[in-house]
């Protein structure tokens, strides 16, 4: 029997994403588009179904409309069935307890119930975040015949970068014998990914004594380090490609890798999928690409009309690409149209953003940082919010960032300077 | 809850003329327009107009047909009350037949008008490329009272013997109809989409059923109903319309679709199967770096390294860098390797053409005649493996399933049909 059976899903979507900034402010990270068909938790539902696992609790939070109308009942990632199913567990009042969920422990532990119906021998705990191509099966099968009560999935990453993850020292054989969540001197550059293999009783005594005794709600900073020593925790490493797609250059460039299939990602061989019904992707026609059009390195959704010269580029269903307009290295969601001789360069445009005859957007000095979000955009990206407006020959530095809906037409002149945050 | 009108589309039938296409499949189960194929347009028209309850009568091959419709959900066809039947041959008490034709096939499943007992029934073929609401067809119909609506479009008096016609009166009524007349009175060519008043259609069909010699609706129960004064109507569409009853229409057809006087596709909205398993879960095109495509449609999961120009691209296609396709209709999934070119051909789903090989290449000869449908488009059956280096002229028919040990010569003329 596949251990899958007897293993229960529970899958952490509730993130905001804050450092995606406009790009997530009206849905929860995991729903947000990514490489032209999909959307970010796409990844990670394809990963469930290819190990065949078969009971998954959703966990959402944050803005979850999107999100759950894109899951719907599970039937793409074949998660429907007399066993099969997907539940969608938002937050909820308890007998005494009202509460948002804490952190990503609470989440799982204000849910024990819907654990407790299908008492589950292994719980394997997810977050729909991560753009990546991973066997739930193999390390399944690891996590028993280790005999582990915990497993964790880790890889190595930058030295410099060790302060965003929780890190691991191991002895032999993989045995963890330290954890540190999010410190500036690691000790180690293993990281964990989030992804945990966890024996149902040890999940159940744990969360007890640590979120039921209010000691803290996180796995990374709370459960994990408690269970040092007095548990068998397992380093589960993972080479691959693997991305957090956290910020707005990550996610751009792990957009943009979708291109290469040497990078790693490639979604032909991962085998993604998604709901086909999203954006009304079931209504829309193949790609026209038209006479005097130039499409390059690109990645392009159906329902496409280019008649201008694309490169580099992912476009998203629905996007039309007037005669004459150039895009490179950006990145257009669905139903944007892009005027004749336009230029994107470096660009976001969240749906149905409209540019002008004659725009130019995303050019400019990438050192002159976003005004009230530098370390969002500092990079020489631009991102136009979902249905922002540029007006016939505006000019749009880099760095820049357009609110949903803003109207550009009140912008004095005709160039927004490097760095600018228009936000009506 | 009684449903007013219910749908019956005719999806059974094969034509010699498509050649290798229809080999394993009914004609309404033939790849159009890179993703769809041609039951889409009428299954969406059904659903945008409303019609929920519709069965399809299928009897060639119907595999890949049954797999694609499905239980019907793509064209929200699911419900307490909506429903799509696929309505097959099957053996009765008395009547153990294949179905002798269009009118013997409804009437053989008239237990499906009897389970919904509709007032109206609205028949049409799955053959056809167009978008059509039928609402205002099924409100003339009632305004005027008429036993039975006839779509109808002008077209060129030349073409005219190539339809059933009609000929209608200033209120609307059909006064002569006439089935692929030499030189018919009319110009006004039945798009083969009949809205009947569900009594009169039963009526007609037993009447059929016992005295009938082709069983067909367009050659004995049409031109009867208006010989005998019936209140027969037409409804002008002048909208888009194709039909593919041979390879070089059906070439044309599909090439309309990347013409500067293109319909507005978009504006359609028609649904197919995209969870079937040839679709599957394709990922948006790639254009690859070095890649140049013009003037074509591509759909998702194409892979596109070489030359793409006035082309049809399906899902899933492979085309290799240095490879060039012009003027080409490629089926699902076939893969055109390194330097090979093709040029006016057809490749049905799932064929390989190996390295450097040529098709519909033009070698200056004109292509053999066999007869007046023989075109010069070169036609490749499913699944069939071209060898590398291999070139093959216009005009040439290779059948499904070929490998490479069929091929025996460097060289195929045009006009040559290549068999197992």
């Amino acid at each position: 029997m596949r251990p899958a059976r007897d293993t229960l899903v529970m899958l952490l979507a509730g993130g905001s994403g804050t450092r995606l900034n406009i790009l997530s402010s009206r849905r929860a990270k995991p729903a947000v588009p990514f490489g032209g068909s999909y959307r970010i938790i796409d990844f990670t539902l394809s990963n469930i179904m290819h190990a065949g696992l078969e009971r998954v609790g959703l966990l959402t939070q944050y803005k979850p409309f999107s999100l759950m109308d894109h899951v719907k009942g599970g039937e793409p990632w074949d998660l429907i069935g007399r066993e099969r199913g997907i539940k969608v567990l938002p937050p909820h009042t308890g007998e005494k307890e009202s509460d948002w969920y804490k952190g990503t422990a609470d989440a799982v532990w204000q849910n024990l119930w819907f654990m407790e119906d299908y008492k589950p021998d292994k719980v394997l705990i997810l977050s729909g975040d991560h753009i990546y191509r991973m066997d739930y099966e193999a390390m399944i099968a690891t996590h028993e015949r280790r005999g582990a009560d915990l497993t964790i999935a880790s890889m190595e990453v930058p030295w410099e970068d060790t302060y965003r993850f929780g890190v691991m020292s191991c002895g032999d054989e993989g045995w963890i014998t330290g954890f540190q969540e999010k410190e500036r001197n690691a000790s180690s550059n293993l990281a964990s990914m989030g992804i945990y293999v966890f024996r149902y009783a040890t999940l159940v005594e744990e969360l007890r004594a640590v979120v039921g005794g209010r000691q803290g709600y996180d796995f990374g900073h709370d459960v994990i380090p408690r269970m040092l020593r007095k548990r068998k925790l397992l380093s589960y490493p993972f080479r691959g490609y693997w991305r957090d797609v956290g910020t707005i250059k990550s996610y751009v460039d792990a957009n943009l890798d979708c291109l290469d299939p040497t990078s790693g990602l490639d979604l032909r061989s991962w085998h993604v999928c998604t709901n086909p019904d999203q954006a009304g992707r079931g209504d829309r026609p193949p790609v026209r690409v038209g006479s005097h059009a130039v499409v390059t390195n690109s990645l392009v959704a159906e329902g496409c009309v280019i008649d201008g010269h694309v490169e580099n580029c992912v476009l998203f269903p629905g996007v039309k690409i007037g005669a004459g307009a150039h895009l490179v290295g950006s990145l257009v969601m669905h139903d944007c149209v892009v005027g004749h001789d336009c230029r994107l360069v470096n660009t976001v445009a969240d749906k149905e953003v409209v540019v002008g005859d004659g725009a130019q957007v995303g050019e400019g000095d990438p050192t002159v940082a976003n005004k009230p979000f530098p370390t969002h955009l500092d990079t020489g990206i631009t991102v136009l919010g979902k249905q922002a407006a540029v007006p016939r020959g505006l000019v749009i530095g880099t760095n820049c960032l357009v609110y949903p809906g803003a109207n550009l037409r009140s912008v004095a002149g005709t160039r927004v300077p490097d760095g600018s945050t228009i936000t009506r | 809850m009684k449903k007013q009108i219910v749908g019956m589309v005719l999806a059974g039938g094969r034509v010699d003329e498509l050649s290798v296409l229809t080999a394993k499949r009914p004609k309404s189960a033939v790849p159009v327009w890179g993703m769809y194929r041609f039951i889409d347009f009428v299954l969406s028209n059904m659903m945008h107009s409303g019609i929920d309850a519709v069965g399809v009568l299928s009897q060639y091959r119907p595999y890949s047909l049954n797999a694609h419709l499905a239980n019907g959900a793509p064209w929200d066809f699911v419900g307490r009350t909506r429903e799509l039947r696929i309505l097959s041959p099957f053996r009765g008490a008395e009547d153990t037949d294949w179905y002798r034709g269009t009118a013997d096939a409804v009437y053989q499943n008239l237990i499906f008008l009897d389970h919904h007992s509709p007032e109206l029934v609205i028949i049409a073929s799955g053959d056809h490329v167009y978008s059509m609401d039928y609402r205002p067809l099924i409100r003339q119909h009632l305004d005027c009272k008429a036993e039975l609506t006839i779509a109808l479009k002008q077209v060129p008096r030349e073409r005219a013997p190539l339809f059933g016609t009609a000929v209608v009166d200033r209120s609307g009524r059909v006064v002569t109809y006439e089935e692929k007349a030499a030189k018919p009175a009319g110009d006004l060519a039945s798009l083969t989409v009949y809205v009947f008043n569900a009594d009169v259609l039963v009526d007609r069909l037993h009447e059929n059923a016992a005295e009938g010699r082709t069983y067909q609706i367009y050659s004995e129960i049409i031109p009867r109903m208006v010989a005998e004064g019936a209140r027969v109507h037409g409804y002008i569409f002048d909208g888009y319309w194709r039909y593919a009853r041979t390879l070089d229409t059906y070439y044309a057809a599909n090439m309309d679709i990347i013409s500067p006087s293109a319909p507005e596709l978009a504006t359609w909205q028609v649904r197919t199967n995209l969870t079937s398993g040839t679709l599957g879960d394709p990922a948006p095109a790639l254009f690859l770096a070095g890649s140049d495509t013009r003037d074509s449609l591509v759909c998702p999961g194409a892979s596109i390294a070489g030359t793409v120009e006035a082309s049809i691209i399906s899902p899933g296609v492979i085309i290799e860098a240095g490879a060039v396709v012009r003027n080409s209709i490629v089926m699902h999934h076939s893969r055109i390797c390194s330097g090979a070119t093709l040029d006016r051909a057809v490749l049905d789903k799932g064929v390989v053409v190996g390295s450097g090989a040529r098709l519909g290449a033009d070698d200056g000869s004109a292509p053999r005649r066999r007869s007046k449908a023989t075109s010069d488009l070169t036609v490749v059956g499913k699944g069939t493996h071209i060898p590398e280096g291999i070139v093959i002229g216009r005009g040439c028919i290779l059948h499904p399933d070929l490998a490479e040990r069929h091929f025996t010569a460097a060289k195929i003329a045009a006009g040559t049909t290549v068999g197992p």
